[in-house]
């Protein structure tokens, strides 16, 4: 068995490792954006070697950018993710709020709404104001958000319908 | 004593929120412990061992394998092969199994993947200058790998430290 070696008491240790709210939000960011951009080139079903051929980049930048310890500049992820055919824009959120659906992420928008029993494939709501993370404890706003949009379509069916 | 583990997620509401998401497609981080009580959790004892300036360093570690989980791409495509490697292979019931290491600076966390569901389990963390690992540490490494494995996952949710 682990030995009980600590006289610290673990609750606290557990709760101080567990809370990034110190962290430099900058730090957070780079790694965050060089981990999307990871994601995004397995996504894309891009070998790093391959990307860095088209981008006519040494291997050794590829490495160095996706690493998340570098300060990216617009232009070089505007390039890395046309070489992708990707294109991004800056969506904001409020900072308690979950950030927008990434594309290898779809499944979760339909796991989101096949779970509050919306299976209608032409609902025509606004995909995008929906395509927020739903964490387990679901936000009050996006549920809010997804039943005013529902009942706006069953209203307007309703009225096509008479 | 059953092992038991500790989930790794953010806390620190609210800026920390934004760090990294634990959604349906994202490896499941876990701590192990031999017990039921967080002091027996091998990381927790390696991690408060350590000196000032690695501490800093390995709540800065545990921040990025949290963004890297987040998507559930396959982790070695978000380090490099130097980064995140197997480092050692035991047999159980004659199939192989790979622990894993993600090295960062001096700091070393070792793991293994525990199927069918997308979980990882840290076992071990050390400050090493070298790659080699002493056979004390392949020992009590392999030891943890081999129970972590074959652990009843059928009471595995029971057996999360809240």
């Amino acid at each position: 068995m682990n030995e009980i070696m600590s006289m610290q008491d673990p609750e606290d240790f557990f709760d101080d490792l567990f809370n990034f709210s110190e962290e430099d939000p900058v730090d957070i960011k780079k790694t965050s954006i060089a981990s999307n951009f990871c994601a995004l080139i397995h996504h894309s079903g891009v070998s790093r070697a391959e990307l860095a051929e088209k981008l006519d980049w040494k291997l050794s930048r590829i490495s160095k950018v996706l690493n998340g310890s570098q300060n990216l500049t617009i232009k070089t992820m505007v390039e890395l993710a046309v070489a992708l055919d990707y294109d991004f824009d800056i969506h904001f959120h409020k900072i308690n709020e979950h950030r927008s659906l990434q594309p290898w992420e779809d499944n979760l928008l339909t796991h989101f709404l096949n779970e509050i029993e919306v299976k209608m494939i032409d609902i025509p709501m606004d995909i995008h104001r929906f395509k927020n993370i739903h964490s387990d404890s679901k936000s009050y706003q996006v549920q809010t958000l997804i039943n005013e949009d529902f009942n706006r379509f069953k209203t307007k069916s309703l009225l096509s319908e008479a | 004593m059953s092992l038991h583990y500790k989930h790794f997620a953010v806390t620190g509401h609210p800026k920390s929120t934004s760090t990294f998401a634990v959604t349906k497609n994202s490896w499941h981080v876990y701590l192990l412990c031999s017990s039921s009580d967080l002091r027996t959790c091998y990381i927790y004892n390696d991690a408060i061992s350590l000196e000032k300036t690695y501490q800093s360093k390995y709540k800065n570690m545990m921040r990025v394998l949290g963004q890297n989980c987040e998507s559930g791409k396959p982790l070695n495509i978000f380090y490099n092969e130097k980064e995140c490697h197997p480092i050692l292979t035991i047999k159980i019931d004659g199939s192989e199994e790979k622990i894993w290491r993600i090295r960062q600076g001096e700091l070393r966390l070792c793991f293994v993947y525990l199927p069918p569901e997308k979980r990882l389990i840290l076992l071990r963390l050390f400050v090493k200058n070298d790659d080699t690992l002493k056979r004390k540490e392949k020992s009590s490494l392999k030891l943890l790998a081999e129970q972590v494995i074959t652990d009843n996952t059928r009471t595995f949710a029971r057996r999360i430290i809240p």
